[in-house]
Parts: structure tokens; C-alpha cells; sequence
């Protein structure tokens, strides 16, 4: 936009000078002496002279330069420039994460990677085909490209995609015809750029069996659940192994039961009820080769109660409700009772829609919705239907259960702040009135007081206490190990070498000023080589 | 323009220039009496060259053995004697700003080539050259023989490049006094200018009253470039006139009507009319102008084809006076 802008400026300020009318330069003749008094000039010129300087290549070429320059100072882009001849310009991408020290022979994954780099590096050092090198290590995140003796594995998780993505990426230092990628990890799959650098994944680690806890994760309590719990995901990779888990913290230590994924025979799930706040460590036995992942500390938070601002006439808050006010706090209230200011409040709302009891009704249309219809028998429902709500829906609220006659809302939902209108409940009268009012009302309540699921703040380690960022991303140690790639690293064509635009810019815009110059001026100086 | 274009040095090669020479001197009398003094071969015991016999010669001057000795067997060689004249040839330039117009075809550009070219001829004969700018401070310069050439190339150029961009709001009238007392011994003096210049207090007069006593000659070489000027100017369009040597203009663009020209044109001719009535004495030799082209054209080649037909230079390599 802003471009435009001065695009447009430049374009209309060029018109404009392309339109005034320039003073003549004084005349000078030889015998002005002799002239007689000269008469002024009977209608003086106006400043400027409405002509479009359409036909004016100097009109053109003055834009083009504005357009030009402003190009120059806005476009951040880059050129491919070709470049001659064939070399080797290797990049090696070397995976430091956790898992590369893991043991291999009598050394480490890691070792064994270096010794493959040497050997690459010393069938291409005497042909004097190696243009550059660029070592690049990749754990978590991509590090700096350095000397790969001052490298050595992270205590941190990493994936394939990242590898595959440095790889890939574009250099402007040493942009690669081969790239060498040296790690434990699976190469992911898909098509290699057509054209790119040629890439040779070199996979190191003979497979071995693991298992790591992959995710930790806490229930928070709700309405109907009495406690909070701990949820566990164990990753088993390879054959016969039979992890348990035990569970230290606040209440002692437990064994936790593991039981398989029926959708993910590789995983193991566990839970247990947590009554006390505090910090956990959990623990795999009989984890396999990578003990990084065995161990996982985190910790609960105090998990307060819901708290309610309870308004209901007749009835009392539930025990596990605590009682609360503020902005944030659910308001359950008479519709009706409900100010414009309570509106923005998480709410829940309801209508006298029960107190004449129920009256056979068909259900019109309705919107799937669980957690508010979880224990509704839309049978008895419609024999015992309340009355619709007969006032207009607050703002943001759309029907999710309405009457076939009228069209009109039994139950109302908005999404933000979470708010729902259902008939009040009743206790008298008619029990199957009673038991659907409470079931809808209790129903509603529950949805609205949900505590959710969410991941425990985990931190892997290992027996030793050794903290492993993102450990369980290495756990899979297991995988297959791909044959070790045979073909030699042969000179290509150079690529082509990423350049800034700018200065091309910058060059085309002195070249275009310096055309609209020699034109401008090519009329004197024909004038002048007429005259030698 | 502000930037003064290089001078170039006459577009006449001296080779050229001695043909030129020759011609003239072919199509002339040899022998006559002339009111100037001048160096040339003559009939005196001082063996000078020998040449080539031209027509003309005098049949006794052939030296037989020396062309006996040539090649060619009918190819006559004569011994040449010097002559016991000799002549000072005074080659006066208006050097006004005046004369740095019409841009692109300088006046004096044209009569600084014709400057040098002059004085080469009159050199060869071994006549002694006197150059001298007729305003200003200047210093006339005296030179002979083969000296004359690069002289005249200095002098040329150290009136060409003179410092700073031409002032035409100035009117330059003090005449370089040095110049008087090199006259007296002239036998020709010629002037090259466009004869426009303002001599209210007659300095210039005295200058051609004296230039032509006791039988001298005063050849006048008139350069006209009006109609030039005129055909070049853009008159479309209002214009502001420069202030110009002296010559106050209004300061508000003014019409280039043709009744403005016709009115300088008029000047013009009457100035002229009335200088020629004033300097004409016995030595006086004012012949029509050199005129500028009215289309765009060649400076260069405007002088090789005009320069051969000056008429003053029959005068300068004959004995011929204004007659």
C-alpha cells in the first residue's frame, strides 16, 4: 500500500513537472546593441501547459526510474546468478541430539558420524574438487554452521524434519551440490527438489529396543468428577519389552497400571487419581537402550474447585462448587434477573419453562450437542416438554433445542464467555418433570463447569538425573537401520548462487537516468559536433 | 552555456596553406608597386632556394647544371635571390565577447583560424607578423619566419581560453593601447571583426587613420553572422533579452517580432555604411563580409571553403594595393 502510494506520488509530482512550461533562457545575440527597443510580450505565458508528456521518452524514462528506486528500497528479494565449472560444495548436517550418544561398537553414534565425515572428507581433499564445506549441527534447533571438533551431542530432543529442512535450506556462503546428512533418525519421507543438491542420508545405530514415557497429562476436577487424575502414554519400541511404571510423589510411591492403546498397539496408557497437589516423578522399569526418556518429573498444581455465583432461587450450589463473584466466576441465574452488565459473564441462565409441568410437544430442529443432552431422553422430552422460552435470546445465544410448533428455543447455547439458557429446574409435581428439569439443569451445569484435559509441565531425565529436553522424541531407537549409502559424492555444476536484487535495481535506475541524461542533452551536442 | 568549448586549431593543414600560397601568386602579376613593404624573393645577389621553374620565371634564373642533375629531364630548376623588400604584416582581432557568438559557430573561432592561417602565408614569404587583440590589456606579439606558426597557435589559444565565461553585459572600448607603436613600421594591417563594435569616442577610427598612412594598407575582414543568429532563435515564444554590452533590456519576456530585426538590421547597415565613409583613405581595403549561413552547418567546413576566398590575401601575397 505504502508502495502504491509513492509510486503514485512519484508518477503524479513527474507528470506535474513534465507539465509546467520552464522559463526560456535569456537571449544572447551579437547585435543586441543595435536592437531597437523591444515591445514586451503581449499575452505573457501561463507556468504550466495542460499537455500529457505521453510521447516523451524522457517522460517515460524519469517514471521508470522512480519506479525503480522505489523497487530498490522496498523489494527484499533475491537472484540465482549462475555460476561455472563443477566442484564438490558439501554441507553436513549432523544430528547432536540425546540420542547420538548412545553407544555404537565400542564408541557412540556420534563418533561413528565423525568418523564418516572424515573419510568424506578425505576422498575429496586431494582431488582439489571440494569448492567449501559447511558443518551444520542440528538438535532441537538449527545451530551455527562451525568446525565439526567442537561439536558433540545435546541434551535435547530433535526430529528428521528439521534435518531434512537445513538440508534444503539455501546458503549464501557455500551453496551446496551435495549434502550429507549424518544421523540416527528415519528419513522422512518425500520427493527431494528436483534440481537441488544431491542428498545422502547416512543413517548410523544398529536398532535397539525402548521404551519412554511420551506424555504426561492432568484431568482437572469438575462438576461430577471427585478428583483429579494423571494420565500416562508409554512409547514401547521393539520386541519383548515389558515396561511398568511407578509413580513417586506426595502420596507415596505407586506402580502405575499400564494398559495397551487398543488404536496404537505401540502404546501403553496408564492413569491414576491424584488427591494431593506437589511434585511427581515418575519412572519406567525395564525402559530399554535410551534411559533419557524413562524418567519424567512434573508437577501439580493446586486445583482449585470451580467457583459459582450462585443466584437461584429454591435451589442450592452443589458441595464441590465453591462460592465466588467477579467477572470471571459462572453466574447461575433467573433469565429474567439477568443485567446487560451480567451478559458478558460465563452464565447460566434459566427460564420458567417447567412450572405449569410438561405438556406433550414435538422437538423441532436441534443442534448435536453432548455435553448438554449427555443423560436427556429426547422420548420423554417430547411427552414432557417444557414450555419455549418466550422472550428474545440474550445477544450471541443460538438455539440448540427448539420447539417444532413455534420454532422457538427449549435450550440456547453461546460459545464466548461460555453461556447456556435451559428451563429451570422443579421439584414437585410430576417425577418425570422433576427428573428431566434436574437431568437438563445438572446437564447444563456440568458442561459449563468442565475441567478439561491438559499436558502436566513434564521434564525428561534420566536415572541419573540427567535433564534431556524433549526426550521422548528420541525414544525410538528401534527403527530400522537403512543400508549406508554407496554412491560416491561426484562433482556437479556449481549451483546457481543466491544474489540481492538492490544493487541490479540500483544499476538499472543510474543506467536509466543516465539514457534520459545523453537524450536530453543529445540535441546540444549534435548541435556542437555540427559546429567543429 | 557555461562550459567554453575547446579550441581546435585551424582546419587548413600549412600544406594546404603553401598551395593556397602558390595559387595565388600563380594567378597574379609577380612584379608591381604595392604600398607596403615586403620580404620575397627578388633580383638581389643573395642566393636564397632553389625551386621548381613555374611559369612565369625568368628564363635566366634556371641553373642548368643542378637541372641537369635531375631525374626528370624536363624538369628545370631556378635559383631563387632574395628580395631586398620586406613587409610586417599587423593581424589586429576583435576580441569582443561579442565575437564568442552565435554559440556553436563562434566568429572568433573563425578569425582566430583565419588569424593563424594569415599569418603562415605571410610568414612563408619571411615576413614579419605582428598579432594583437584589438581591446583589453594584451600585449601585441611579434614573430618571424618559422616562429610565426606556433606564435600564432599560442596566441590563439591564450585569446580562446581567456578566464571566466564571456561577460556580454560588458562593453569594451579601451582600445590595447601597445598596439600603436607597431603600426608605424606595418606595410599591412588587417583586421578581423565584425565591424559592430561601439567606437563612440573613435579610438578605433584614429586606429585605421593611422593604419593607412604613408601608402599602408588597412584590410578590413568583416564577419557577419546576424541573419544566422536570426534563423537560429526560436521566436515562437516570448523571451527574455540578455543584457548586452551595455544595452539595457526589459526584464519581462518581449516578442521576437520580425520588425525587431528589421530595425537591427537597418542599425547594422547604417553603422557599417557610416564607418566605411569615415575610415576610407587611400589604404583602406573593406571587402564584403563573410556571412554566416542561415541553416545549421559546419564551422569547420564553413572556414576551408570561405577562407581561400578572402579577398584581402590577394593583397598579402602580391605587391597589390587597395587599388
Amino acid at each position: 500500500m505504502i508502495a502504491l502510494l509513492l509510486g503514485g506520488a512519484s508518477a503524479f509530482g513527474l507528470l506535474v513537472w513534465h507539465m509546467q512550461r520552464r522559463a526560456r533562457a535569456p537571449v544572447v545575440l551579437s547585435f543586441a546593441r543595435l536592437l531597437p527597443e523591444p515591445k514586451p510580450a503581449a499575452r505573457p505565458e501561463p507556468r504550466f501547459a495542460p499537455t500529457l508528456p505521453l510521447t516523451s521518452i524522457g517522460f517515460w524514462l524519469r517514471i521508470a526510474a522512480a519506479l525503480g528506486a522505489l523497487a530498490a528500497m522496498l523489494i527484499n528479494h533475491d537472484v540465482l546468478l549462475a555460476q561455472s565449472g563443477e566442484a564438490v560444495a558439501l554441507r553436513i548436517v549432523v544430528d547432536v541430539t540425546d540420542s547420538m550418544s548412545l553407544p555404537e561398537g565400542s564408541a557412540t553414534r556420534f563418533d561413528a558420524a565423525k568418523v564418516v565425515i572424515a573419510n568424506v572428507l578425505d576422498r575429496l581433499g586431494p582431488n582439489g574438487t571440494l569448492s567449501c564445506v559447511e558443518v551444520v549441527p542440528v538438535g532441537a534447533t538449527i545451530g551455527q554452521a562451525g568446525a565439526l571438533a567442537a561439536l558433540h551431542p545435546l541434551p535435547e530432543g530433535g526430529d528428521a524434519g528439521l534435518l531434512r529442512a537445513t538440508a534444503q535450506s539455501a546458503s549464501k556462503d557455500c551453496q551446496p551440490t551435495h549434502v550429507l546428512v549424518l544421523t540416527d533418525a528415519v528419513q522422512p519421507a518425500g520427493d527431494w527438489p528436483e534440481g537441488g543438491p544431491v542428498l545422502i542420508w547416512h543413517q548410523i545405530g544398529a536398532p535397539v529396543a525402548n521404551a519412554g514415557i511420551r506424555q504426561v497429562t492432568l484431568t482437572a476436577p469438575g462438576l461430577s468428577a471427585a478428583q483429579a487424575g494423571v494420565n500416562f502414554e508409554v512409547d514401547v519400541f521393539g520386541l519383548d519389552l515389558k515396561p511398568g511404571l511407578d509413580l513417586a510423589g506426595p502420596g507415596g510411591k505407586r506402580e502405575v497400571p499400564l494398559l495397551p492403546d487398543p488404536d496404537r498397539p505401540s502404546v501403553l496408557q496408564g492413569t491414576l487419581p491424584l488427591t494431593k497437589a506437589g511434585s511427581y516423578l515418575a519412572a519406567l522399569r525395564d525402559g530399554g537402550a535410551y534411559g533419557a526418556d524413562d524418567v519424567v518429573a512434573f508437577t501439580v498444581p493446586d486445583l482449585p474447585r470451580h467457583q459459582v455465583d450462585w443466584r437461584l432461587a429454591g435451589w442450592k450450589a452443589p458441595a464441590n462448587l465453591e462460592p465466588g463473584a467477579g467477572p470471571d466466576v459462572l453466574l447461575v441465574a433467573a433469565l429474567d434477573q439477568i443485567t446487560p452488565a451480567d451478559l458478558a459473564r460465563p452464565l447460566l441462565a434459566t427460564y420458567d419453562g417447567w412450572q405449569g409441568g410438561g405438556q406433550a410437544q414435538a422437538i423441532g430442529a436441534f443442534t448435536e450437542d453432548a455435553d448438554l443432552r449427555a443423560g436427556l431422553n429426547l422420548d420423554a422430552f417430547e411427552a414432557h416438554a417444557p414450555m419455549p422460552l418466550q422472550a428474545a435470546l440474550p445477544p450471541g445465544f443460538v438455539p440448540v433445542l427448539t420447539d417444532a410448533a413455534s420454532g422457538r428455543a427449549f435450550a440456547a447455547r453461546r460459545l464466548s464467555p461460555p453461556g447456556l439458557i435451559v428451563p429451570a429446574p422443579v421439584a414437585s409435581g410430576d417425577d418425570q418433570v422433576t427428573n428431566l428439569s434436574l437431568t437438563l439443569f445438572f446437564d447444563a451445569l456440568s458442561a459449563l463447569t468442565s475441567g478439561g484435559t491438559k499436558l502436566a509441565d513434564s521434564r525428561w531425565q534420566d536415572a541419573g538425573g540427567r535433564k534431556v529436553a524433549l526426550a521422548w522424541k528420541e525414544s525410538d531407537t528401534a527403527r530400522a537401520l537403512a543400508p549406508t549409502p554407496t554412491s560416491a559424492i561426484e562433482p556437479a555444476p556449481r549451483p546457481a548462487k543466491p544474489s540481492p536484487l538492490t544493487p541490479y535495481l540500483i544499476l538499472a535506475v543510474l543506467a536509466l537516468i543516465l539514457t534520459e541524461r545523453v537524450l536530453a542533452l543529445w540535441p546540444l551536442m549534435q548541435r556542437r559536433s555540427r559546429a567543429v | 552555456m557555461a562550459v567554453k568549448p575547446a579550441y581546435q586549431p585551424p582546419p587548413l593543414p600549412d600544406n594546404l596553406l603553401s598551395r593556397l600560397r602558390l595559387k595565388l601568386r600563380k594567378t597574379l602579376p609577380s612584379q608591381g608597386i604595392g604600398p607596403h613593404l615586403r620580404r620575397r624573393q627578388g633580383q638581389s645577389l643573395q642566393f636564397r632556394d632553389y625551386r621548381a621553374y613555374q611559369f612565369g620565371d625568368d628564363i635566366r634564373a634556371v641553373d642548368w647544371m643542378a637541372s641537369a642533375r635531375q631525374s626528370r629531364k624536363d624538369q628545370l630548376i631556378v635559383r631563387t635571390f632574395e628580395a631586398e623588400e620586406r613587409m610586417t604584416v599587423v593581424l589586429i582581432l576583435d576580441n569582443r565577447p561579442a565575437m564568442r557568438l552565435p554559440e556553436g559557430a563562434e566568429k572568433l573561432k573563425f578569425a582566430l583560424w583565419a588569424m593563424e592561417c594569415i599569418a603562415t602565408i605571410a610568414a612563408e614569404d619571411g615576413n614579419d607578423v605582428v598579432l594583437a587583440p584589438l581591446f583589453g590589456q594584451g600585449a601585441p606579439v611579434r614573430a618571424r619566419g618559422r616562429g610565426v606558426g606556433p606564435v600564432a597557435r599560442k596566441v590563439a589559444l591564450g585569446l580562446w581560453s581567456a578566464a571566466g565565461a564571456p561577460d556580454f553585459a560588458a562593453n569594451p572600448t579601451t582600445l590595447t593601447t601597445a598596439l600603436l607603436p607597431f603600426l608605424r613600421p606595418a606595410s599591412a594591417v588587417v583586421l578581423l571583426s565584425d565591424m559592430l563594435f561601439d567606437d563612440t569616442d573613435g579610438a578605433v577610427a584614429r586606429l585605421a587613420d593611422l593604419a593607412q598612412k604613408q601608402r599602408r594598407a588597412l584590410m578590413i575582414v568583416e564577419l557577419d553572422s546576424m541573419e544566422h543568429e536570426i534563423a537560429r532563435l526560436d521566436r515562437s515564444r516570448p523571451a527574455r533579452l540578455s543584457r548586452f554590452e551595455g544595452r539595457d533590456f526589459p526584464l519581462a519576456p518581449v516578442d521576437l517580432g520580425e520588425d525587431l530585426f528589421q530595425g537591427a538590421r537597418a542599425a547594422a547597415q547604417d553603422l557599417r555604411r557610416a564607418r566605411r565613409a569615415q575610415w576610407a583613405k587611400s589604404g583602406l581595403v573593406w571587402p564584403a563580409p563573410v556571412v554566416w549561413p542561415t541553416a545549421d552547418f559546419s564551422l569547420a567546413r564553413f572556414f576551408t571553403s570561405s577562407f581561400p576566398e578572402l579577398a584581402i590575401l590577394r593583397n598579402l601575397v602580391t605587391r597589390e594595393g587597395p587599388g
